[in-house]
């Protein structure tokens, strides 16, 4: 069974394998502002351990474009 | 990419020895809170909003239950004269007993009293110690904001649960009592911190939740 072939019949999308998951720096730029503004990090508490940034991150990148 | 962000971004300001965690918060925050400290500190050496001995003594003999510490705190504030006033304390000691005690001498001596706490809950107990003006301090803020709450020299404002008030609306709060010298006192406990949900902006309601920072 070829796994790909499956995911098409399923979803009708193709798996991009090759898809570059590289953060540019202008999306990193955008999103490290966000995060170190009032309405980020600390809109609700004044500190953060390294997991909220990863959290935040993670969040911030979900659904945007990587390039 | 976190770690570029720490590094770029953020400041890391003291580390959590229970949790072993490093904590860390940003250039903008810390210039917000620094504000804070020098609009409050500022005005350590005004005469704000100073009562008469016979005042406080009267407001003292209406309150016979009033414990030494209770009645320090009472002179202090009420005679101290700082523009911004701190009491500190933990829960359960009497702090908001003591600013009714406060509140009384200031009204008898022509002040008015403008209370505000972070909640609902916290502004009721401040309306069983006798503040008739009491209000949540988004709804305060939000007033003052729109120019439909004016302050003044004569005007005397308490938040109590300081410690769960964010640094920014803190600030704004300060900037607002600076620039009309109005006497703020700011209650709380000093091991209760803001915590994470947003505030309901409106009136005392009962509403439990804590503002945002």
């Amino acid at each position: 069974m070829d796994p790909d072939n499956l995911v098409r019949e399923v979803t009708g999308r193709t798996p991009n394998r090759y898809q570059d998951w590289t953060v540019s720096a202008e999306t990193a730029g955008r999103l490290f502002d966000r995060l170190a503004g009032r309405d980020g990090l600390t809109a609700t508490a004044s500190t953060f351990a390294r997991p909220d940034v990863l959290v935040a991150l993670g969040a911030g990148l979900a659904g945007t474009g990587r390039r | 990419m976190a770690d570029r962000f720490l590094a770029e971004r953020a400041v890391s300001v003291v580390a959590d020895r229970v949790r072993e965690e490093r904590r860390w918060s940003t250039p903008e925050l810390l210039a917000v809170e620094q504000r804070l400290v020098t609009a409050a500190t500022g005005r350590t050496g005004e005469q704000a909003a100073r009562v008469s001995h016979q005042a406080v003594r009267d407001a003292l003999a209406a309150h016979p239950t009033a414990g030494q510490d209770q009645q320090a705190m009472v002179r202090d504030l009420c005679q101290g004269g700082q523009g911004v006033a701190v009491v500190v304390g933990r829960a359960g000691t009497g702090k908001t007993f003591a600013l009714g005690i406060a509140r009384h001498a200031w009204q008898l001596d022509g002040y008015r009293l403008l209370a505000a706490a972070p909640t609902g809950i916290a502004t009721i107990s401040l309306q069983g110690e006798g503040f008739e003006e009491v209000a949540t301090c988004d709804r305060l803020l939000g007033d003052l904001d729109r120019g439909r709450e004016q302050l003044d020299a004569r005007t005397v404002v308490v938040v109590d649960e300081a410690g769960m008030v964010g640094s920014r609306k803190l600030t704004r709060l300060l900037e607002h009592a600076e620039q009309a010298q109005t006497k703020l006192v700011l209650v709380g406990d000093d091991r209760q911190l803001a915590r994470s949900t947003p505030a309901a902006d409106s009136a005392p309601c009962g509403s439990a939740s804590a503002p945002q920072n």
